[in-house]
């Protein structure tokens, strides 16, 4: 597939996620709930280490209004994505990013705001490293620093869970899936069955710690990731973490550019 | 080096906000004790409810991958009380809870919870812990590691 393919799928990719994520979080902006708890004037003892300076900036973006307002700027910069990526506009989101991370305290949904996070610096690494030369070099860079993450974190992923008893011998999963947002398990589940749950858990390890393969051929790329699709909508059945399937497939083109590169 | 960073505790306040930067990618990895807040409330002056879990639940919808901000709220929400219960456990010798930011909070989405139980009763008090409920370990005993004092409704201030 050429560069310049991949390049289009994976902004469309990203936009798609970051419009979810930003319409997501315009919508919880009128929630009570989230305006009784969520509350800057309690938040901000996060940022007393700070300057009277920097406390006021925050306070002043995390009003209601002004929070509205960079969702919808955020919104409409998602989705000029499509038309053209602007390095000022990738710049915008990597800000814009931030500074939902700093209002859910660090996270709003883990894994899925920091690899949004890391395709988000991919587009930042895309589009301004081209203003200053190679186009081509400048996107290999930002598909390079994509797919050494997303590589990781399967790798780190099915390579803690190698060394946990408690995953070799399937207990973990089943643990996990009855405390899930979709659980618990019914008593018929066929995870409820030690000898499914075992063999379930090590399809999981072996598949996650054999994951940096894809960077040696294209075709097994194409197959793992087709894989790591299902596999987050897997998770997405039991866990209910929507975001997780589309930051995750944003980082496939990268890894489809990279593979068979090394 | 973000993954070596990662691995050790995040402890000044920017880089525990600023985690984003420097992910560990260890999904599900420890199946150990795990933070629950319980909540109970006092709907009569004789009668306090029992403690109830909260524990995040919802029903299957496959329109939720594409809109799901009420579950991943409440998701967060079980993430700040896993926050909390790292900060207790960092909190240094004689230093109250009740200074930290994840237990003022805390304090609301209990009282959030609380309201939910007494449904159209008028709600006098509530009072809430953090227990951690025993993993795959062997170790099975439950720990409270926080039980706060009985706020009463007049009390909140919003």
């Amino acid at each position: 597939m050429s560069l310049e393919l991949l390049i289009t799928v994976f902004t469309c990719l990203l936009t798609l996620s970051l419009v979810i994520q930003t319409i997501e979080g315009m919508s919880l902006t009128r929630r009570s709930d989230v305006k009784d708890l969520w509350v800057w004037s309690i938040q901000k003892g996060d940022l007393r280490h700070t300057s009277p300076l920097i406390q006021s900036l925050f306070a002043l973006i995390f009003e209601d209004k002004t929070h509205f307002v960079h969702l919808i700027l955020r919104l409409c910069a998602a989705l000029s994505l499509i038309i053209v990526p602007y390095s000022l506009t990738a710049i915008f989101l990597f800000i814009s990013t931030v500074i939902l991370l700093i209002r859910w305290r660090g996270a709003f949904n883990g894994g899925s705001d920091f690899m949004t996070l890391v395709t988000v610096t991919g587009l930042v690494i895309g589009t301004s490293a081209s203003l200053f030369g190679d186009r081509d070099t400048a996107w290999t860079v930002a598909f390079w620093y994509i797919t050494i993450h997303s590589v990781s974190s399967y790798f780190m992923s099915g390579a803690v869970k190698l060394f946990n008893q408690y995953w070799r011998h399937g207990s973990a999963l089943t643990h996990f899936l009855d405390g899930g947002l979709y659980g618990p398990l019914t008593q018929r589940s066929l995870f409820k069955n030690p000898m499914v749950a075992k063999l379930a858990s090590w399809g999981f390890i072996l598949w996650e710690i054999s994951f940096p393969v894809v960077l040696f051929d294209t075709e097994l790329a194409k197959v793992y990731c087709v894989t790591a699709f299902i596999f987050h909508l897997l998770v997405f059945r039991f866990f209910g973490l929507n975001r997780f399937v589309w930051a995750w497939v944003t980082t496939f083109p990268a890894i489809l550019y990279c593979a068979g590169r090394l | 080096m973000a993954l070596i960073k990662r691995g050790q505790d995040v402890t000044h306040p920017w880089l525990f906000l600023l985690r984003g930067f420097f992910p560990s990618w260890r999904f599900f990895d420890n199946p150990g004790p795990q933070p629950r807040l319980f909540v109970r409330v006092l709907s009569d002056p004789e009668h306090w409810s029992a403690w109830n879990m909260f524990i995040p639940r919802a029903s299957f919808k496959l329109r939720n991958l594409f809109y799901n901000p009420e579950n991943n709220l409440r998701l967060t929400e079980q993430t700040l009380v896993e926050n909390l219960c790292l900060d207790l456990q960092a909190l240094p010798e004689g230093e109250s809870a009740a200074t930290l930011v994840s237990y003022a909070l805390t304090e609301r989405l209990a009282r959030r919870i609380a309201r939910t139980l007494v449904s159209n009763q008028m709600m006098m008090a509530y009072q809430f812990e953090i227990r951690l409920l025993p993993g795959l370990g062997e170790d099975r005993s439950e720990d409270t590691l926080l039980v706060s004092p009985i706020i009463k409704e007049v009390d909140h201030v919003s």
